[in-house]
C-alpha cells in the first residue's frame, strides 16, 4: 500500500514540477534588474522553506520521543532531518550560484548565509551522531536532544535578515522586500511539488528506518542464541 | 522577442547569456543534490535488504531455539 502511495505521489510530483518548470522558463518574463537568473528564486526559496519544515517536524518528533519513548518518533525525526539536509544543501548551493551573478561573489560571511551554513553543519552532526551510537534507545535519546537544540538555529536563520544588516536581500514574504504578483504566485505554486517531493523522500526514508528496526530486532534474536 | 528582452533588462548579449548559463547551473545543481540523495537512499535500501536477508538466513540455519 505504501509503495503504491509513494509511486503515485512521485508521478504527481514529477508532473507538477515539469509543468511549473515550463511556466518558469517559458511563460514568466525576465525580472527587470536581475534578468533570467531571478527565476532561481522559485527553487532557492521553496527548498529553504521545505528544509525548515523538515527540521521543525524533526524537532516535534524528537520532543514526542522524549515524552513517550516510542522509537517510531525517533525514526521520523531521523528521516525528516536527512531530507531537510538535502533540501538545505540545494538552498545553499543555488544561493551561491545566484550570488555569483548578482553580487559578483560566491560567498560572504553575512548573518543569513552564515547562520544557514551553521544550521546545516549542526544537522549534519546530528546524522553523524546517529551513526556513532549503536544502542537504539541511547541513540534515540541523544539525537532527540541534539535535534531540539539544533532547531534553535532555524529562527535565527529566518529572522537574520531582519535582525542584522545583510548582503542577502530583505524577505519577500513577511515584509521589507517586494516581488511582482505573478512571481509571488509562482513561488508558492512551485513550493507545492517541492514539498510533495520531500514527503515522497520522507516516506522512503521512513520505510528504511522501519527496516532498520527490524534488523535491530533480528540481531538481538541472533545474539540471544 | 529575445533581443527585446535583452534590451529591457539592460544587459549586453554576453551578460544575458552568462546570466542564463548561471540559471542553468543553479537549476542543475539543485536537482543534482536531490538526485545524489535519491541515489544514497537507493544504495541504503539495497544494503538493508541484503542485511535483513542475511540475518533471516542465519536464524533459519540455526533452527528453533
Amino acid at each position: 500500500m505504501r509503495d503504491k502511495t509513494i509511486l503515485v505521489l512521485s508521478w504527481f510530483t514529477a508532473l507538477l514540477l515539469a509543468g511549473n518548470l515550463a511556466i518558469i522558463l517559458l511563460v514568466l518574463p525576465d525580472e527587470a534588474s536581475q534578468g533570467p537568473i531571478f527565476r532561481i528564486i522559485f527553487f532557492h526559496v521553496p527548498v529553504a522553506w521545505t528544509a525548515f519544515v523538515c527540521f521543525f517536524a524533526a524537532m516535534i518528533s524528537s520532543i514526542a520521543y522524549l515524552a513517550g519513548k516510542n522509537l517510531k518518533y525517533d525514526s521520523f525525526a531521523a528521516a525528516a532531518t536527512e531530507v531537510g539536509l538535502a533540501f538545505g544543501a540545494a538552498n545553499l548551493l543555488t544561493g551561491m550560484i545566484w550570488g555569483r551573478i548578482i553580487w559578483g561573489i560566491w560567498w560572504t560571511w553575512d548573518a543569513r548565509l552564515t547562520s544557514m551554513l551553521v544550521g546545516w553543519i549542526i544537522y549534519a552532526g546530528y546524522v553523524m551522531l546517529r551513526r556513532a551510537i549503536e544502542e537504539p534507545t541511547e541513540r534515540a535519546r541523544m539525537s532527540a536532544v541534539v535535534s531540539i537544540l539544533a532547531f534553535a538555529d532555524v529562527p535565527i536563520i529566518f529572522f537574520s535578515i531582519k535582525w542584522w544588516r545583510t548582503q542577502h536581500p530583505q524577505p519577500v514574504v513577511y515584509g521589507g522586500g517586494f516581488m511582482a504578483p505573478g512571481y509571488w504566485y509562482m513561488l508558492f505554486l512551485n513550493w507545492i511539488p517541492i514539498l510533495l517531493l520531500a514527503v515522497v523522500l520522507l516516506l522512503i526514508r521512513m520505510r528504511q528506518e522501519q527496516t532498520g528496526r527490524e534488523i535491530d530486532a533480528l540481531r538481538r534474536e541472533v545474539h540471544a542464541f | 522577442m529575445f533581443a527585446m528582452l535583452i534590451q529591457t533588462a539592460g544587459f549586453t548579449p554576453e551578460q544575458y547569456k552568462n546570466n542564463f548559463v548561471f540559471l542553468f547551473y543553479g537549476l542543475l545543481t539543485a536537482w543534482l543534490v536531490l538526485l545524489a540523495f535519491v541515489v544514497m537512499l537507493a544504495a541504503r535500501e539495497r544494503k538493508l535488504t541484503q542485511e535483513i536477508e542475511r540475518l533471516r538466513l542465519m536464524l533459519e540455519d540455526r533452527g528453533p531455539k
